[in-house]
């Protein structure tokens, strides 16, 4: 220990310091108080040893000086004294002195006492350096969760709220928002087990996961995939993740909800001013690996209708069916707006009442218009012809009930993307890439017909998974060829890409024409929008096979 | 939540925690179930719900651990009598499906 001895008697001193660098402290002296305080600066002491009456400064005086001079660090003080003075005693320890030794000084006395009053010291030393690790240590998950979820949170439209509130620095709540490819909203809600700082970095995977994988429009049963398995394979067996995710397509009308463990999610219709709920029918994350079937629930929306998520923090504040009955007695009476700003307020008000035991985390969507369809969106008029050859060709067959469309797009613009191709020739490939499989799948394959969408997505769909089930064989046929000029450098200048089925083929010339169905129909839809964000879109005579390019 | 009583009948042991189960009763929980695990006449640990008021998520995965203790051992953990205020929470996170939950 460095131990700063101030006495002005000159053999006290000499006595004291002989005793205790024979225990191996490192001893300073000083002569007086105002010394002292200057080497109290110069060598930082591990404790302070000090006589009680000294010229210029006294004993007294220096414990009060040392107290300020030290700040937040653990520096004891022993005051000599001359005898039992219970005043001088009592204003010792007001002044900051811990500890006592009497004059004169006994020296086994004196190696006993600093020996207690080093361990001690010791101890705060490690304490305060723990702590000083604990803090260094969520200030980075901390970092790191804000990194993650603030940017997504500030960009989302307005209408929509996210919001986590948390019991200590570090939550185990953490909500997302992200809008992915193809304009889709994208919304996450996830509870790890536990408070504070493990739970906080539990949901560090999620959130990225979560990230990189919305944002490619990847279908929330394969988001939930990945996500509980890598929970699984880094977490121990008693620690799990509850999530909500959802999807809102805003064009098509349709919700998606994928509840794993956490909270009924409400849908208040507009319209109908009826309450759906969304139950949790799948495994909170990091439970168990295999898992056969994931439930997600799909609804079809209109704007104004209102989306409400939580965790399970908020149903220590309210019972499920408080918080049930007080949105059905407000229906959307009021702004999306003023709703956010009651759920806001009752949420502090009940949070200063009660103690709260749990980090709690909320969403409020309220479903946008659609933004209408621009024909000139995308309409990159092709270059004037130019020499170009096949750089990179990619040839790919499916067969729908192994490989569902919605799987293998994100793949593919990945692959895209890292070969070059820019981000916004990558965002209308992905629309026109989708809606180009889905219908060679749906129309060409399943035979379905594209006006059964009128009677809503999820009759469509039931169809779908019926037909998929009969689908006795047949491929949908890709080929994407990247045509690059042979200028210095070679550029990338644009894509083609051909698409077709072993369908008999469709009557396409009936949904493209100007009696066709048009934009705001739920059907023919998709092939206006192809249509629209590509060039020289061209059906063969069969009505099977459809090719078209994208400028890049 | 006070020390658990434990009661062996033949291959099933009745393991009854009581109160609220939080984080803070993992170390009695876990001093009365380990053994039971080690125990080679136990082939079946019943956790009897009746008298738990509440669990917090981290007592929910003390039941995690447990199960993957016993699973090692080819041993079973099943669920009895879960409280009425406790079923949904055990629903809504599938351990009703995780774990055979009966009432008796």
């Amino acid at each position: 220990m460095r131990i700063l001895l101030v006495e002005d008697d000159a053999a006290t001193r000499l006595l004291i310091r002989r005793v205790l660098e024979r225990e191996g402290h490192e001893v300073t002296l000083a002569f007086d108080g105002v010394d002292a305080l200057e080497r109290f600066v110069q060598r930082a002491p591990d404790i302070v040893i000090t006589d009680y009456q000294m010229p210029r400064m006294d004993g007294l005086q220096l414990c009060r000086e040392l107290t300020v001079a030290r700040g937040e660090r653990f520096v004891p003080i022993i005051m000599l004294t001359g005898g039992q003075d219970t005043d001088l005693l009592r204003d010792s320890l007001q002044a900051g002195a811990l500890e006592f030794l009497n004059k004169p000084v006994r020296p086994e006395e004196l190696v006993a006492r600093v020996a207690a009053i080093a361990a001690m010291s010791a101890l705060h030393i490690t304490l305060a350096h723990n702590q000083e690790e604990t803090l260094g240590e969520i200030a980075i998950v901390k970092h790191l969760l804000e990194r993650l979820t603030s940017p997504g949170l500030k960009l989302m439209p307005s209408g929509f709220a996210m919001e986590t509130l948390q019991t200590r620095r570090i939550n185990g709540d953490a909500c997302s928002y992200l809008r992915g490819i193809g304009g889709n909203h994208f919304g996450l809600l996830c509870d790890a087990t536990g408070h504070g700082l493990v739970a906080g970095v539990t949901t560090l995977p999620v959130l990225e996961t979560f990230q990189t994988m919305a944002s490619r429009d990847i279908p929330l049963e394969s988001i939930y995939r990945e996500i509980n398995t890598k929970l699984c394979r880094l977490l121990p067996a008693d620690r799990f993740t509850c999530l909500i995710m959802f999807r809102l397509d805003p064009e098509m009308g349709l919700l998606t909800v994928l509840n794993a463990g956490m909270p009924d999610v409400f849908l208040f219709r507009r319209d109908s001013q009826e309450l759906r709920t969304f139950t949790s029918r799948n495994f909170p994350a990091g439970i168990m690996e295999d898992q056969d079937e994931i439930e997600v629930e799909d609804a079809t929306v209109v704007p104004g209708d209102r989306l409400f998520a939580c965790s399970d923090g908020l149903l220590d504040l309210f019972d499920e069916p408080i918080l049930r009955k007080r949105f059905s007695r407000r229906g959307t009476r009021y702004s999306i707006a003023e709703d956010q700003a009651w759920l806001r307020n009752t949420l502090r008000v009940s949070l200063k009442n009660a103690e709260q035991h749990d980090d709690l985390t909320w969403a409020l969507w309220e479903v946008p218009p659609p933004i209408p369809l621009d024909l000139d969106l995308g309409q990159d008029p092709l270059l004037p012809p130019t020499e170009t050859v096949e750089g990179l060709v990619l040839q790919f067959d499916l067969d729908p009930r192994l490989h569902p469309v919605r799987d293998l797009v994100p793949n593919i613009l990945g692959l895209l993307g890292f070969k070059g191709v820019p981000p916004a020739a990558l965002q209308k490939l992905g629309i026109v890439l989708t809606e180009g499989l889905d219908n060679a799948v749906d129309h060409g394959l399943l035979g379905l017909l594209s006006t059964l969408k009128s009677r809503g997505f999820e009759d469509y769909e039931a169809h779908r998974r019926e037909a998929l089930d009969t689908h006795a064989s047949g491929l949908a046929r890709c080929r994407l060829a990247l045509h690059y000029t042979l200028a210095r450098p070679p550029t990338l200048h644009h894509l083609e890409v051909e698409i077709s089925d072993d369908g008999p083929g469709f009557d396409w010339m009936a949904l493209t024409s100007s009696e066709g169905p048009g934009l705001l129909a739920p059907h023919g839809r998709g092939i206006l929008m192809m249509k629209a964000l590509t060039s020289d879109l061209r059906f063969n005579e069969a009505g099977n096979a459809v090719s078209f390019s994208l400028a890049c | 939540m006070s020390i658990p009583t434990v009661k062996i009948q033949g291959a099933v042991a009745v393991l009854s925690p009581i109160g609220r189960f939080t984080a803070e009763s993992h170390a009695a929980f876990k001093d009365a179930a380990y053994p039971l695990v080690e125990n080679a006449s136990v082939t079946t640990i019943c956790i009897d719900l009746a008298a738990v008021a509440y669990m917090d998520s981290s007592s929910l995965g003390s039941l995690l651990l447990l199960r993957e203790k016993a699973n090692a051992k080819g041993k079973k953990i099943t669920l009895r009598n879960p409280n009425p205020t406790l079923l949904p929470t055990l629903r809504m996170i599938k351990f009703d499906k995780l774990f055979e939950t009966t009432n008796s």
